[in-house]
């Protein structure tokens, strides 16, 4: 049984249509990549798994359950994570407290229950130095490290990570790789929405493609990159 | 590595223990007002009282919940007129019509909410407005509450709280007494627990706190139902002090709502001590500048565009950023059991 399954989502705003008749699923402990163009519907799809936003049609369904009508914060308390596509840091909090809000409210334990395990991920995510610090005075990869941490705190089972590495020196970059590797090895199923396409490479069992709101192609990453529809898309290569 | 087991948290700051000292000092010197002071001097401190607690419930509203209120007099006004009606005709004894007054703010509240809650930023604003007009315009219609001209406490009402006049001013005055230590001793408690967390985090951002499993709605509607029960109490308070109440004066917006951002504002939002430091201000310039008739308006207009200018954060906001002063310290910060920090300080 797949972990996250979507079937046959659909989600407009107006007359624009940003998620097209889209079915995908998750296997239990997969990382699975999403690639696609600018506009192309992938944080939607985000927003669908993770509460932000309801189908207009379709379900979403979590661990055999069905999610569709379930709120946002009640979706992290059964083990969705998700890190943001831009940051967004509790600026006046630490970095510690940041982690502990996840933590707390994420998994439903008491607070004081929650300061190893938050230390522990501050460790694990290179931030540890940082702990005392506003949030609002990090910079751009330790922001990114914070989403990441954050969501890791609150316990997921499945984590949906949008475009963590955009904007990162190579480096940094790689730095980041390594701590989503870390992560996985420790069982948790990963979505990762990324245009950094050899750190998604290195990283992800399976890709899938997403233009125009609708799923193009499914399957191994580097068949897919290969692919006709792909190149098309990206490179803007004419199928003749 | 260090082991996770070796860490430990504290929300303690060397300046904690001398606001601490601070804090005992005010509130003693405010309490031995009957030793040292006359009549007028605690009515002045239970005004003083009364409008921090105000202040403490405003800003968390605003400062924490991110509820921008322009209609807490709607809550003041139902808590004076609690009073009036429990005690008048269903013979609560007056200082038991108190809690009985928080309990109807903060029953009302929930309605009040279900509306002004769909409403968002500068819509919600004026939505909390329009419903402490209702409530006002609804009181006017009261014809044995006295309609728009108001009604007096019967004199065996006055009379239950105690018998002798400054008797009775002294119960008023223990109430306010209590009253502010108690409001400010309770938002002290809640940002400390892990609604605190909650607060502060749906303050700097919703949708990461929603996606991090707070329940943003409830928590709003928990800290806008306690506000609102708590300022019910302050307005059985101001007008078991007053002894006359009418829909205008009950609900007044400048008297209730725009003091009281006043002095959140230039104290200093978001911070616990920012509406001491603002009470404290507002009382200065009062004393000094009230005679000045409608120039005290426009002096305090002044002082407030030069504050939101010079000092976004309000005096105690640049006080504490620039001398690192926690007076009521809320942090928590992450220590190694061998006294190392492991990162640097907020």
């Amino acid at each position: 049984m797949p972990l996250v399954e979507i079937h046959n989502a659909h989600k407009s705003f107006g007359s624009l249509v940003v998620t097209d008749d889209l079915s995908m699923h998750l296997d239990e402990g997969e990382a699975l990549g999403v690639i696609g163009p600018n506009g192309a519907g992938k944080t939607t799809l985000f927003n669908l798994i993770s509460g932000g936003l309801a189908p207009d049609r379709g379900r979403v369904t979590f661990d055999g359950a069905d999610i569709t009508g379930v709120p946002a914060h009640e979706r992290c308390c059964r083990g969705i994570g998700r890190s943001h596509q831009i940051p967004h840091p509790f600026v006046g909090m630490t970095v510690f407290e940041n982690l502990l809000v996840g933590a707390t409210f994420g998994t439903g334990k008491s607070e004081k229950t929650c300061y190893a395990s938050c230390a522990e991920v501050l460790e694990r995510t290179g931030l540890i130095a940082k702990a005392n610090v506003l949030a609002g005075r990090l910079s751009l990869l330790e922001r990114k490290r914070l989403e990441l941490a954050r969501a890791l705190a609150s316990d997921p089972r499945v984590l949906l990570l949008d475009e963590i590495a955009g904007g990162l020196t190579e480096q940094e970059c790689l730095e980041l790789v390594d701590t989503i590797r870390n992560i996985r090895a420790e069982g948790i199923s990963i979505i990762w929405i990324e245009h950094v396409v050899h750190a998604l490479l290195s990283v992800v069992d399976r890709l899938i493609v997403i233009n125009f709101g609708k799923k193009i192609d499914d399957g191994d990453p580097h068949a897919v990159m290969n692919s006709r529809q792909v190149q098309e898309i990206y490179m803007g290569i004419s199928a003749e | 590595m260090a082991n996770t087991g070796t860490y430990c948290v504290t929300t303690a700051t060397r300046t904690s223990r001398i606001g601490l000292m601070l804090m005992l000092a005010g509130v003693a010197f405010l309490s031995l007002t009957p030793v040292w002071g006359g009549r007028s001097d605690m009515r002045l401190v239970v005004e003083f009282c009364y409008f921090l607690a105000l202040a403490q419930m405003w800003n968390l509203l605003a400062g924490y919940a991110g509820l921008v209120s322009v209609g807490q007099q709607a809550f003041v006004g139902l808590g004076g007129y609690a009073l009036f009606v429990s005690t008048i005709f269903m013979g609560v004894h007056p200082l038991l019509a108190l809690p009985l007054a928080a309990v109807v703010a903060g029953i009302l509240a929930l309605p009040t909410a279900l509306i002004v809650f769909r409403l968002r930023g500068a819509y919600f604003a004026i939505g909390t407005w329009v419903m402490a007009e209702v409530y006002r315009l609804s009181f006017a219609q009261v014809s044995v509450l006295g309609g728009g001209s108001g009604q007096s406490l019967p004199i065996n009402v006055i009379k239950s709280v105690a018998s002798s006049r400054s008797d009775r001013e002294l119960v008023v005055f223990a109430i306010g007494i209590m009253l502010a230590v108690a409001s400010t001793g309770i938002v002290w408690w809640l940002l400390r627990s892990r609604h605190g967390l909650a607060l502060t985090a749906i303050r700097d951002s919703e949708p990461a706190s929603e996606s991090l499993g707070v329940n943003n709605f409830k928590t709003k509607l928990l800290v806008y139902v306690l506000a609102a029960a708590i300022t019910g109490f302050i307005g059985a308070l101001i007008y078991l002090q007053k002894f006359r109440i009418a829909p205008d004066a009950a609900f007044s917006l400048i008297d209730w709502t725009a003091y009281v951002i006043f002095i959140v504002v230039i104290g200093g939002i978001g911070r616990i001590e920012g509406p001491i430091v603002g009470t404290i201000v507002f009382f200065i310039l009062r004393e000094f500048l009230s005679d000045l008739g409608s120039w005290y308006l426009m002096m305090l207009g002044l002082v407030a565009v030069v504050i939101m200018l010079k000092a976004p954060q309000g005096i105690w906001g640049e006080l504490a950023n620039r001398f690192d002063l926690h007076f009521f310290p809320v942090q928590r910060r992450l220590y190694r059991s061998d006294g190392q920090t492991p990162g640097g300080s907020a």
